[in-house]
């Protein structure tokens, strides 16, 4: 019996060694994310010294020289942060909601709706310029919450969803297209958004996404484990006394919210949601449990490099971080895809 | 842990699918419900784990009506394992079965207590995994999958195992060390067990009792002995069969000529 024990035991212990290795690539990838923002902070058209970074963020931008790191770059690269990490977040939430690998924030209706409201702004009445972010952030809402309404049948199954997503998405897109259509002198003013962009970011961005990635990474760390519960089918989440449906809104909530809130400050940047939490599957596995922590550390890192070599690699132009984006990521993934392979 | 069903109806927006179902499952019964497809056979294992609401009609468990349960409570009294199940790609077999314990664990923090660790060697004992636990989910065979989810079951630790088709897709070897394994269970733990199956054989078998549906209503209630015969499998399925005694229990031969189907089909 007690020999029983001690060999139940060192089962475990094998299950901790796996999660130890785990625990140490979130550690990595800490630190790897750390070393991004000190390099983001002293690289761009002014090189600054570690020196001068450490003073100016002492003295909150009261200081010296300490106009550039205090008010220009620190809250981009937060907002880059917090926009990366949140964009992932809701990602990895919604492929393991849908149980689909493709889901994204935008297969609930996100992009098209913050896009759809960035768009009036920006277009049809350019001088309210300065109601672009809730107009975006209202547009996501309304779009994700009708896909939900037109998904319901005595529940929201994942299919249903996706493909009410779908629609709904083209549908709001098309709306999009016409006002486009309508001011053609004015699309110009839309690329940024469109295409996802991190310029000119300031503490306001920062307010407006802080409050909703902080909740939203509390609230799914806690939730990480009914998540993988979820991700057995519905079927077994009830047996395993999960209320589906009731976990499935609050899930779906919390990503359209995290999704919103990034979206409508910085822009449609499709390709994180999708594709860094895939990154982090194939790196870590599907126990949510690591794979959320290690996404949103991953993403927070990853759209902070690309904005900065977007800052510097053709200064003084800046290219949109969106766009890097898809550069370096696709083929990085591409790689961790075949690698995964063989 | 004692299951009475009175009145029960189920329909899905439309057609009644069960038509007042009265049942009542003593502890530790092994119960086999058969029919023909669409006879009503899932539902009635689905409403008792509570995943369809009934239009009217209802189910107590352990004397306590299902519809006062919440799911958490439900889960620490019936487990249930449906017939189509996902896979997360890169799980093992330990971190499925240990997701067996989640009903008896805290909603957020997940240290595994001595119960836990207890409970889910044991059903690895059972279910004879020792060797497989640290292999993925996903390079196992279909068999090695099957006893993989009825070990989360039995990790749950609960009185009440419903099992929807549990040998459909494997072997036929599989599929007798599935029923045997269930048999065990009911022998061992005492579980009661209720399932659907296809084959008939296998309900006569491995239960104490058949129950035999037919458009949503029990046409048939009782032991295997008792209930197989030539009049009812022909109601109820609507074909001819040979039954022979085999070991004191009876065995199905369905008959069917198939020179004489097919010269039906060409006049």
């Amino acid at each position: 019996m007690n020999n029983s024990i001690i060999h139940s035991y060192n089962k475990f212990s094998e299950l901790k060694k796996r999660n130890f290795y785990k625990l140490f690539i979130i550690v990595l990838l800490l630190i790897i994310t750390l070393i991004i923002f000190f390099f983001s902070l002293s690289n761009g058209s002014v090189e600054l010294s570690m020196n001068n970074i450490f003073t100016s963020i002492a003295s909150m931008g009261k200081a010296e020289n300490s106009h550039i790191i205090w008010n220009i770059r620190l809250p981009r690269i937060i907002t880059a942060i917090l926009v990366g990490a949140s964009l992932s977040l809701s990602g990895a939430i919604l492929q393991a909601v849908m149980r689909n690998p493709l889901a994204s924030p935008g297969i609930i209706g996100v992009n098209a709706g913050a896009g759809l409201g960035a768009t009036i702004i920006i277009i049809a009445m350019p001088i309210y310029f300065y109601y672009i972010i809730p107009a975006a952030f209202l547009g996501s809402l309304i779009t994700s919450l009708a896909i939900y309404l037109l998904a319901w049948q005595r529940g929201a199954r994942p299919t249903h969803l996706i493909l009410a997503g779908i629609a709904v998405a083209s549908f709001v897109s098309s709306l999009t297209s016409s006002i486009m259509i309508a001011f053609p002198e004015r699309i110009h003013g839309t690329v940024d958004f469109m295409i996802g962009s991190l310029n000119a970011k300031t503490w306001s961005h920062v307010k407006i996404c802080l409050p909703y990635t902080l909740t939203g990474i509390i609230l799914t760390l806690l939730l990480a484990k009914r998540i993988n519960i979820l991700s057995l089918g519905d079927d077994v989440a009830y047996s395993l006394g999960i209320n589906v449906e009731r976990t499935r809104i609050l899930l779906i909530t919390i990503s359209s919210l995290l999704a919103a809130s990034a979206v409508s400050v910085a822009g449609l940047l499709g390709f994180v949601g999708l594709v860094c939490p895939h990154m982090m599957r194939l790196l870590i596995g599907s126990d949510h449990r690591f794979l959320l922590p290690a996404s949103i550390i991953f993403s927070a890192a990853l759209l902070t490099f690309c904005d900065t070599i977007g800052r510097i690699i053709v200064s003084p132009v800046e290219i949109p971080a969106g766009i890097i984006m898809s550069i370096i990521g696709a083929p990085f993934f591409l790689y961790l895809l075949k690698r995964k392979k063989n | 842990m004692k299951i009475e069903i009175e009145t029960l109806s189920v329909s899905y927006d439309g057609p009644i699918v069960l038509n007042n179902i009265n049942l009542s499952v003593k502890p530790s019964e092994i119960i086999s419900i058969v029919g023909p497809n669409g006879s009503g056979k899932s539902t009635l294992l689905r409403s008792i784990a509570k995943l369809i609401s009934p239009i009217s009609g209802n189910i107590y468990v352990d004397n306590k009506n299902l519809k006062n349960y919440s799911r958490k409570e439900l889960s620490l009294k019936i487990a249930f394992l449906p017939q189509y199940k996902s896979i997360p790609e890169d799980i093992t077999v330990l971190e499925l079965i240990s997701y067996g314990r989640y009903p008896h664990q805290s909603n957020f923090i997940t240290k595994s207590k001595y119960e836990d660790i207890e409970a889910i060697d044991r059903a690895i004992a059972l279910t004879k995994l020792e060797k497989l636990q640290s292999r993925k989910i996903s390079t196992l065979s279909g068999g090695e999958q099957q006893r993989t989810w009825i070990a989360l079951c039995i990790a749950q630790e609960t009185d009440i195992l419903l099992l929807d088709e549990p040998t459909t897709f494997l072997d036929i070897k599989c599929q007798l060390d599935v029923m045997e394994l269930i048999q065990q269970l009911n022998y061992e733990l005492k579980t009661t067990i209720i399932m659907t199956l296809h084959d008939l054989n296998h309900a006569t078998h491995y239960s104490n009792r058949i129950i035999a549906l037919k458009n949503g209503e029990i046409f048939a209630d009782a032991t295997p002995e008792n209930l197989i015969n030539k009049n009812i499998i022909k109601a109820v399925f609507d074909i001819e069969c040979k039954i022979i005694s085999y070991n004191s229990t009876p065995f199905i031969l369905p008959i069917r000529n198939i020179k004489e189907g097919i010269k039906n089909e060409k006049q």
